[in-house]
């Protein structure tokens, strides 16, 4: 599968990015031999970043997030022999800690009280008024979103995936990744706007 | 960031429902999104410790108890597979998590936590309250943190009692229940 492109990868001018990714790389390598104080290098150079997405993805919840992140670097732990040095250590990171956050979102699906936001109805539910008067942080908004829209947003407006990685992942099609990433966008500008 | 916006890209007017904000200010403050965020708490530590404890369990001397309580609990989880295998043939288990009649996910927590605590007491002979009490505070303290978040878990599974989530939850509290109870047995 073709890796996504990251707001890190597309903001950072290549010479940073290279001397990072060789830095991650030598860390990564020690710590494959098991070298825990260069893993926990990569922890306090990661951290942050995973922590974000994960908290985005899971709608605000702050120690739910937690908990996922230590789940992330835990499993990456594992996996650190299965990295290939094919792309960056960052972008796989990311990506395993965004599986791990979607999987959490899907088992909540499972919920009878979970989101059943695949369809247009929920969307037009959660359409409700937010502020009346003012305009409204956007940080502050995309929790209201319902977890799939969300994730779709997320995914492609803020992280770089392409509609067919998100299909990939959240189990849809291209076409209504690219509906809810529509809809998301409008629902969060009605919102920012302080319209119902 | 994914820059593929519709063909409007950079018009700053208004686009869809009135009042809705103009496209280039929602790209503006998804821009304004900062890239990293602190958790509340050194998430490292507790990182540190799931990654060490294995190699912290074959440190260890073995000793009796160790292979009884392991043993114990391979017969729990067996017992509770040949339980729930039966169901899964004739598939009333997937029948119960399409209608919701019978909260499958529940009974297999209260499953997994009787049967952890059966292994226990019938391979050491100690309960895991006495357990509890433990003379090294740290283990003590930790066991009740533990048993504590096993019953609010129990709890919110009883309110989704469908959550695959909180099952899963509560099967890595047990795990760590586990480990800690193999190390409050060494101590």
């Amino acid at each position: 599968m073709m890796l996504a492109m990251t707001r890190n990868d597309s903001f950072e001018p290549a010479p940073s990015r290279e001397l990072e990714q060789g830095a991650d790389f030598a860390l990564v390598r020690q710590a494959v031999g098991g070298n825990m104080a260069a893993y926990e290098q990569l922890y306090r150079l990661h951290h942050r970043r995973i922590f974000a997405t994960v908290l985005r993805l899971l709608g605000g919840d702050r120690g739910r997030a937690e908990d996922l992140t230590q789940e992330a670097f835990v499993r990456v732990w594992q996996k650190l022999s299965e990295f290939r040095f094919e792309s960056a250590f960052s972008t796989w990171l990311h990506r395993l800690a965004v599986n791990i956050a979607l999987m959490a979102l899907r088992s909540d699906r499972a919920s009878p009280q979970a989101d059943q936001d695949s369809d247009d109805e929920m969307l037009q539910l959660t359409a409700r008024p937010s502020a009346p008067d003012a305009q409204i942080d956007l940080e502050a908004l995309i929790p209201r979103l319902p977890p799939r829209a969300r994730a779709v947003l997320l995914l492609h407006d803020v992280e770089g995936w392409q509609h067919d990685e998100i299909g990939q992942e959240l189990g849809m099609a291209v076409g209504t990744s690219k509906a809810q990433l529509h809809r998301a966008r409008g629902l969060l500008r009605q919102w920012m706007g302080g319209n119902s | 960031m994914n820059d593929q916006f519709d063909n409007r890209k950079g018009n700053d007017q208004p686009i869809g429902p009135a009042g809705a904000v103009s496209e280039l200010e929602y790209r503006r403050q998804l821009k304004a999104l900062p890239r990293e965020l602190d958790p509340a708490a050194d998430l490292w530590p507790g990182i540190a410790a799931r990654l060490q404890a294995p190699a912290r369990r074959s440190a260890a001397p073995p000793s009796w108890f160790r292979y009884a309580l392991a043993a114990g609990l391979a017969c729990a989880a067996l017992a509770l597979g040949s339980r729930l295998l039966p169901q899964a043939e004739t598939g009333s288990v997937l029948a119960e998590r399409r209608t919701g009649d019978a909260p499958w996910v529940v009974r297999e927590a209260e499953l997994l936590k009787t049967s952890m605590d059966a292994a226990l007491v019938d391979s050491t002979g100690i309960s895991s309250a006495r357990l509890a009490a433990h003379p090294d505070r740290a283990i003590g303290a930790s066991l009740r943190e533990l048993s504590s978040a096993e019953s609010e878990l129990d709890q919110a599974l009883r309110l989704n009692p469908q959550s695959t989530f909180l099952l899963d939850r509560l099967r890595h509290v047990q795990q760590k229940k586990a480990r800690l109870t193999l190390r409050a047995l060494a101590a």
